[in-house]
This record gives C-alpha cells, sequence and structure tokens, in this order.
C-alpha cells in the first residue's frame, strides 16, 4: 500500500484523530491558561503561596505521563471516569501548569522595580499599575509559557492514546499492535508536524503580543 | 510647603528615620544631602505616602497627609527618580501624559501639553512624541522622566537623583537647565542628591542627613562655610573652601572700585570661584562682573575675595 493509498483511506479517520487531539490540547490549555495565570500573580503577591504552588507544579511536571495516567485511573474510576478523554484532559492540564505558572512568575517578577514604583509614585491604583503596566510587559512571557506548555501537550497527549481517550497516539499505537509501520509513522508524522504547527503559531502570537517599544530595547544592545 | 515633624520610621531592625522635623518652604528646592543609608529616599518617600511613617506627622500645604488618599495625593504631586522607570511599552508622549491621563484631562490639552514640556526640556517634539523609551540616550529618558512629573503641573516636586545616571557632561547641562526652568516655575522641590557640587548649584536649602536624622539645614553657603559638626565638615570634605566660594555670588562681592578697564568678565549668576579660577587663568588683577542685561556692574579682585571672606568669618 502506498502512501497515497493509505492516506485516502483513512483520511477521515486520521482528520477525526486530529480533530480529538487538538480538542483535548485546546481545552486543557484554556483550562490551565485560566488557572495558572491567576495562581502565577497570586504566586507573585505572596511568596509563600509561590513556593508552594512552584513546588505543587514541579513534582506533577517528574511523573512520567504514562505513570500518571496510570495512577489516575483508579482514582477517576471511583467516579466511573477512569479512561477516555476525561482522564486526559485532566493530565494534561496538570503538566501544562508548570510551565504557565512559572512563565507567569518569572514574568511578572522581571519587571524592574523602578517601573513599578513611578508608576505608583504617579499616582496609578495597584488595579492601573497591573493593568497599563505589569499585564502589557508580562504578555510576551506568560504567552510563551503557554506555548511551551502546548508544545508539549501534543507529546503528552500522544500517549493518552493508551487510556483510550483516542487522537493521533492511536495511529501509532494501532501501528504498534498490528506491526504495521505505515499507520505508526502517519500517526507519528501527523503529531510531530501537529506539534511544529503549535510552536509557530503561538511564536507569532507572542511576537504580536510584545509591545513595539518592548521589542525594540530587546533587538537593542543595552 | 511640605512640613514634617517629628517623623519616624522604624523597620523591624533599623530605624530609617529619627525624628526629622523640616520646613520646605513654598517656591524653594531643598535638597537632601548625605552618605547613602542616612534615610534621605526614605524621608522623599513619606511626602507621596510610598512610605508611611511610623510616627510624626507630615503636611502639604498645611493638610495632613495621613487624611488623603494615597492615589490622590501622588496625582497631585510630581516625582522623578533616578532609574526614570520610564515605561518602556509606552511612547515618550504616552509616558509624559501619564498622570494627565489618569487625572481625566481632556485628550487635546494633554497632547499640547506634552510638546509644551518637550519643549522645555529641550527635546524636538516632532522628534521625541513617537519615540520609545529603549531609543532614548541616559539624558533624553532623565529629560522625559522630569517631563513626566511635571506633566500635571503639580506645585511639589519630589525628585530622586533625577539626573544620576547621566555622564558627567550631560548631567551639567540638565542640571543648568533644571536650574533655569525652577527659577521659571518656582515650584516647591524636595531633591535627593548624594553629589555636593549638584546640591550647591541647585539648593536654595541643603538639608544634611545622618542615620536617619538632620545633621545641618541651612543655605549652602551656611551649611558649607559653617559646618554645624565635625561630621558636615568632614562630608565636604578638604574641598570645602572652594565648596564655599562655589556657594557665594560674585555679583555680591562686586565693586565699582575694583573695575578695570579691558579686565575678562563673568556672567551674572557667576560664583566667587567662578571668579577666583577665571582671575588665576588670565592672570589679570581683576574680572568684571556683568549684570543680567550685560553691563559692567563691579569687579572683583583676590583681596575683595579674600575681605569677604574674612568678613563672613568663615574662611577657617
Amino acid at each position: 500500500m502506498s502512501v497515497l493509498q493509505f492516506l485516502q483511506e483513512y483520511d477521515t479517520s486520521l482528520l477525526i484523530a486530529l480533530a480529538e487531539h487538538v480538542r483535548m490540547i485546546a481545552i486543557a490549555l484554556a483550562i490551565a491558561t485560566l488557572a495558572g495565570v491567576p495562581l502565577g500573580v497570586w504566586g507573585t503577591r505572596n511568596s509563600r503561596a509561590g513556593g508552594i504552588v512552584l513546588a505543587f507544579a514541579n513534582v506533577i511536571q517528574t511523573i512520567p505521563s504514562i505513570a500518571l495516567f496510570g495512577l489516575m485511573i483508579p482514582v477517576l474510576a471511583l467516579v466511573n471516569r477512569g479512561i477516555g478523554t476525561f482522564p486526559a484532559i485532566i493530565a494534561l492540564v496538570l503538566y501544562a501548569l508548570l510551565p504557565i505558572v512559572r512563565n507567569t512568575m518569572v514574568s511578572l517578577l522581571g519587571i524592574p522595580h523602578a517601573t513599578v514604583d513611578a508608576a505608583r509614585g504617579l499616582g496609578m491604583t495597584e488595579g492601573e499599575i497591573f493593568r497599563h503596566v505589569m499585564l502589557p510587559l508580562a504578555l510576551p512571557g506568560i504567552v510563551s509559557g503557554i506555548r511551551i506548555a502546548a508544545t508539549m501537550s501534543v507529546g503528552v497527549a500522544a500517549v493518552a492514546a493508551f487510556i483510550g481517550a483516542g487522537g493521533m497516539g492511536h495511529f501509532i499505537l494501532r501501528g504498534i499492535q498490528t506491526t504495521w509501520p505505515m499507520m505508526t509513522i502517519a500517526g507519528a508524522v501527523g503529531n510531530a508536524l501537529l506539534a511544529l504547527i503549535v510552536e509557530l503559531l503561538l511564536e507569532w502570537v507572542e511576537r504580536a503580543l510584545t509591545p513595539r517599544g518592548v521589542r525594540i530595547a530587546a533587538e537593542r544592545p543595552a | 510647603m511640605i512640613a514634617f515633624t517629628d517623623v519616624r520610621k522604624q523597620y523591624e531592625n533599623h530605624a530609617a528615620l529619627n525624628g526629622v522635623t523640616l520646613n520646605v518652604e513654598e517656591g524653594t528646592l531643598c535638597v537632601l544631602l548625605g552618605p547613602s543609608g542616612c534615610g534621605k529616599t526614605t524621608l522623599l518617600r513619606t511626602v507621596n505616602r510610598l512610605v508611611d511613617p511610623t510616627s510624626g506627622t507630615i503636611t502639604v500645604n498645611g493638610r495632613d497627609i495621613r487624611n488623603e488618599n494615597p492615589v490622590e495625593l501622588r496625582r497631585g504631586i510630581g516625582y522623578a527618580i533616578q532609574s526614570v522607570g520610564l515605561f518602556p511599552h509606552r511612547t515618550v508622549a504616552e509616558n509624559i501624559a501619564t498622570t494627565p491621563d489618569l487625572l481625566g484631562m481632556p485628550r487635546a490639552s494633554v497632547s499640547a501639553r506634552v510638546d509644551e514640556l518637550l519643549g522645555m526640556m529641550k527635546l524636538d517634539p516632532a522628534r521625541y512624541r513617537g519615540r520609545y523609551p529603549a531609543e532614548l540616550s541616559g539624558g533624553e529618558a532623565q529629560r522625559v522622566g522630569v517631563a513626566r512629573a511635571l506633566a500635571a503641573d503639580p506645585p511639589i516636586l519630589l525628585m530622586d537623583e533625577p539626573f544620576g545616571a547621566v555622564d558627567p557632561i550631560n548631567r551639567a547641562a540638565i542640571r543648568s537647565e533644571f536650574l533655569e526652568l525652577q527659577r521659571r516655575l518656582r515650584k516647591t522641590i524636595l531633591f535627593v542628591s548624594h553629589d555636593i557640587q549638584e546640591a550647591i548649584l541647585l539648593a536654595d536649602r541643603i538639608t544634611l542627613m545622618r542615620n536617619g536624622a538632620i545633621e545641618q539645614h541651612g543655605t549652602p553657603a551656611e551649611v558649607v562655610g559653617s559646618p554645624a559638626s565635625p561630621f558636615v565638615e568632614e562630608f565636604f570634605g578638604s574641598d570645602r573652601q572652594m565648596l564655599l566660594l562655589e556657594t557665594l555670588r560674585a555679583a555680591d562681592t562686586a565693586t565699582p572700585e575694583a573695575l578695570h578697564a579691558g579686565a575678562p568678565t563673568i556672567a551674572y549668576g557667576s560664583s566667587l570661584r567662578d571668579a577666583l579660577l577665571r582671575l588665576l587663568a588670565d592672570g589679570a588683577p581683576s574680572v568684571t562682573v556683568l549684570d543680567a542685561n550685560g553691563a559692567a556692574m563691579g569687579g572683583v579682585t583676590v583681596d575683595s575675595i579674600q575681605r569677604h571672606l574674612a568678613a563672613r568669618g568663615e574662611m577657617r
């Protein structure tokens, strides 16, 4: 069977797998961003909380994904959700938290003290300092965290096929089980391409969100 | 006017301010001078409530600032700092417009005000309005920082080493431009510096601080000429006598008798130090001090400088 024939025969299921994959990642990233950015902001206001949040996210990060899936099966089985996309999304959220929280904290803490002091001294309220100064300056770094999380999630989501979450990983798994290299390669190449596209897309978003003045500063030697 | 009464600031393990009582008169520039860690920046920051004192009172134009909302208070007081703290993501115009925008001033008048301030700072509005801080030199950034502090035309300015991060040549230029500006604007200014020359040039009053307390307060000539303690004397160092000459205006010593035809001339605002250096450099018996209109108002000789100092009883 040629590559072309394979693609023709499996075009629908490949597209479905791609959609499943993208859907899992998108949902997980949305949740991780909505949780991670506020957690990161909180972490910069309260250094104890910041330490705890980072330590927790770090621990999660060190657990291999396949082990995390295994660990979640008995726990989520209690609510009849041990396998499928549900545990996959939970795992993806947990993995995505670390880069998002960490980058949020690093970006906010990296804003020069003088900039914030000037903002306060000129009469901005704490809310105005956050909206007008801290957020625009930290945004590129925060998006960079989301980009790292997204690219990583593409890989983790592939492993989620083991717990029946579908996605591109399903092709890899089936190819291995049936010793059909074509199928494994289709899944693997699709996965790699997806990771690349996600990376480039978010790199572009990151650049677009970088304020012009900050870009100029970055391009000039200090 | 800014009035401090027995202001103290106690941090966990050290006292930053040890009972400071000080009045900064309206329309004058008071330089807080002293070694690092003497509390001068802390004192400055109590005025716009970036630091709240542990005890004591501070009034600004008669109003106790404890009763003021800190945000409103800060919008009414100009603030410029050494590291400038320009917002890197905002253009020069947007940076300058910060406080007027917060106050909700109409757009058109803010824009006109930005141009006016850039002009005051000797920065061409057409060239600088749209630039970002990263596109400015150190001196330009500090000028923008001062313009931003002046934007809402506050009667009071707090300046924490606002010219500290510029090279010496530009610093001298910015200082004298600022002095000229202050002569016109007559703001009430509290100005932190650790640079003696700067203090002497700019100050109406110098407040020399040490360990969170005032060591001596007075005009530059008083503080330099009659040090109240060995610390003050030591602070100005072996240069003190030369510094004293710098605090005294040549115009105050000039007499018509000392006028010599063809003598070198110095400008109205020149110090006795300028006069002396001119005498030495030109080997002339006297220098002629010009008045504000450029007419000869009197001459200064080495003798007259000596007599002037002897009369003050300050040259020890």
